[in-house]
C-alpha cells in the first residue's frame, strides 16, 4: 500500500506535466509560428518479487512471476512541427514558411531560429523581427523603395515608384535533422542543441526546404478542440490517481485499526 | 485458530499487492504502448502477475514519426541492455538521422541495423517499409514471440523475452503512421477492481479482528476457571 501511494503520486505528477503542457499550448493559441508541445511518458522500472521459472508451491515451474511496476515518468515534452494555418495580413514584410525551415536572427551575439515571420524594417533599413533582431544573413532595403516583392524562393526585390528594381537579395532559411530536439528559449526563438543537430542552410523551395509566402503569417498549430479533449482526459487520469492514493490510505487506516 | 489468523494476514498482503498493480496501471494512463498487468491468485500463497497484451486504442497524432502497431508485434530496439522490444511508437529522428525511441535507442530494421532517414520527409507504410523522400530505405523489423511466451517488463516501455526464446517475424502486424497506441486498460474496470480490493481487504481485517476477539475470550474464560 505504501508502494501504491508512491506509484499513484508518479501518475499524478505525470498528469500535472501533461496539464502544464496543454495549458502552455492553449495560452499560445494566437502566437505566430508557435508549435504545440506533447508530453511523452514511459513506465518506470518493475520490481520482480518472484521471477518466472522458479518453482511454485506445487513444485511445478512458474510460467509467470510477480512483477510490480513503480509508476510512470515523463520522458520528453516533444514539439510537433506540423504546419500551422496561414493568416493573410497584407503586410509586405510578414513572411510565412510553407513547409520545413526556420528564419535565423541575431539576438545580441547569439544566433536563434524562429518560424514567426513578423518582420519589419529597422531605422537603418535592415529587415528585423518583432523584437528588433536582424534577419541573418542581413537584408537591407533602400530607403527609396516604394514596393517590396518576395517570391516563393525567397528573392526580395525592392522597387521604386516607376517599378525600377533598386535591390535584389535572397532570404536564407535553415533546417535541423531533429527540430524536436531544439531548445525553446521563449519569444518564439529556438536554439540548436546536441539533439537537434547543426543548422543546415538552404534556399526556400529547394532540397525539401519550404517556400516563403509574402503577406501571410503562420498561425499556431494547436487545435483547440484536441487540446480540450486532452485536458479532460488528463484531468480524469489525475483524479483516478488521486483515488488510488485515497484507497491505499483507507486500507492503511483499516490495518491500523485491526487492534481496537 | 492460528491458521485462520495467518491466512487472513497473508490474504491481506495479497490484496495489498493487487492495489500496487492497479496503481501502476492507472499511473500509466498516458504512456503510449503501455500494457496493463493483473495479479492472479491460484491459492493464497501462489500469485502471479500477468501482462495483458491486448490492443490499445489508436490515437491520431499526425506526427510523421509516430507509429502505432496494430496486432501482435513489437519493434526491435537496440538498448544498452541488448536488444529489447517495445510497442511505444513515439519515435523521433536524432541528429545522426536515425529513427530512435523517446529514450534515444535506435529502432532496428530488417537489414539488421538502425534505420537512417536522410531527409525529413519520412513515410512508413502499413507493412513497416520506411521511405526516405520516396526511396525505400529499410523495413521496420516487427517481431513477435512463439505462442504462450511470457515477456518480462524491463521498464521504460521495453519488454524482455525469457532466455533462449527467439523472436519470430510478425508479418500480420500492421503499422499506422501518424498515430499512437494508447495504454490498453479501461479506467472504469481498474477503478472497480480497486474498490473490490479495498472491500476484500476490509473483510480480511474484520476476520483478523474476530480472531483477536476469540483469542482474548479464550484467555480470559480459560484463565477464569
Amino acid at each position: 500500500m505504501i508502494r501504491s501511494l508512491w506509484t499513484a503520486a508518479t501518475g499524478m505528477s505525470a498528469q500535472q506535466l501533461n496539464m502544464d503542457t496543454i495549458a502552455h499550448n492553449l495560452a499560445n493559441a494566437n502566437t505566430t509560428g508557435f508549435k504545440r508541445g506533447r508530453a511523452n511518458f514511459e513506465d518506470l522500472m518493475y520490481e520482480t518479487i518472484v521471477p518466472s521459472g522458479t518453482e511454485n508451491s506445487d513444485g511445478a515451474k512458474r510460467l509467470t512471476g510477480i512483477q510490480v511496476g513503480m509508476g510512470a515518468k515523463p520522458t520528453a515534452v516533444q514539439k510537433i512541427y506540423s504546419q500551422g494555418n496561414f493568416t493573410e495580413t497584407g503586410n509586405p514584410l510578414d513572411i510565412a514558411i510553407e513547409g520545413k525551415g526556420f528564419f535565423k536572427v541575431l539576438r545580441g551575439s547569439e544566433e536563434v531560429y524562429t518560424r514567426a515571420g513578423t518582420f519589419k524594417m529597422d531605422q537603418d533599413g535592415f529587415v528585423c523581427d518583432a523584437e528588433g533582431n536582424r534577419m541573418q544573413p542581413e537584408i537591407s532595403l533602400p530607403g527609396a523603395a516604394a514596393g517590396i516583392h518576395i517570391d516563393p524562393s525567397g528573392k526580395v526585390t525592392a522597387v521604386d515608384q516607376t517599378g525600377k528594381t533598386l535591390s535584389s537579395q535572397s532570404i536564407t532559411i535553415y533546417d535541423f535533422t531533429n527540430p524536436g530536439g531544439l531548445m525553446n528559449v521563449g519569444r518564439n526563438y529556438a536554439v540548436p542543441t546536441d539533439a537537434s543537430g547543426e543548422a543546415e542552410s538552404g534556399e526556400p523551395g529547394k532540397d525539401r526546404f519550404g517556400t516563403v509566402l509574402q503577406g501571410f503569417l503562420e498561425s499556431s498549430n494547436i487545435n483547440v478542440v484536441e487540446e480540450m479533449v486532452n485536458m479532460i482526459v488528463g484531468q480524469r487520469a489525475y483524479e483516478a490517481n488521486s483515488k488510488v492514493i485515497k484507497a491505499a490510505d483507507e486500507m492503511l487506516h483499516m490495518a491500523n485499526n485491526v487492534k481496537a | 485458530m492460528r491458521i485462520g489468523y495467518y491466512m487472513a494476514a497473508m490474504a491481506s498482503l495479497g490484496q495489498d499487492k493487487r492495489l500496487d498493480v492497479v496503481a501502476n496501471n492507472i499511473s500509466n494512463a498516458s504512456t503510449s504502448g503501455f500494457k496493463k498487468d493483473a495479479l492472479y491468485f491460484k491459492n493464497f500463497l501462489d500469485q502471479t502477475t500477468y501482462t495483458s497484451m491486448g490492443q490499445g486504442r489508436m490515437r491520431q497524432t499526425d506526427n510523421p514519426t509516430d507509429i502505432a502497431l496494430k496486432g501482435e508485434g513489437f519493434l526491435r530496439v537496440q538498448s544498452d541492455q541488448g536488444i529489447q522490444f517495445t510497442r511505444a511508437g513515439n519515435l523521433t529522428r536524432n541528429k545522426d538521422k536515425l529513427l530512435v525511441t523517446q529514450a534515444g535507442w535506435p529502432v532496428l530494421g530488417k537489414n539488421g541495423g538502425p534505420i537512417k532517414v536522410e531527409h525529413s520527409t519520412v513515410r512508413i507504410d502499413e507493412h513497416g517499409q520506411v521511405f526516405d523522400d520516396g526511396d525505400s530505405v529499410d523495413t521496420l523489423d516487427i517481431v513477435k514471440f512463439p505462442a504462450n511466451t511470457v515477456l518480462e517488463k524491463a521498464g521504460n516501455g521495453l519488454f524482455k523475452p525469457p532466455q533462449g526464446i527467439e523472436a519470430i517475424p510478425a508479418p500480420e502486424c500492421s503499422v499506422q503512421q501518424g498515430a499512437l497506441e494508447d495504454a490498453n486498460f479501461d479506467m472504469v474496470s481498474e477503478m472497480a477492481q480497486m474498490v473490490g480490493n479495498m472491500r476484500i481487504f476490509e473483510s480480511y481485517q474484520k476476520t483478523l479482528q474476530l480472531h483477536d476477539q476469540l483469542d482474548s475470550q479464550i484467555t480470559t474464560k480459560l484463565g477464569g476457571i
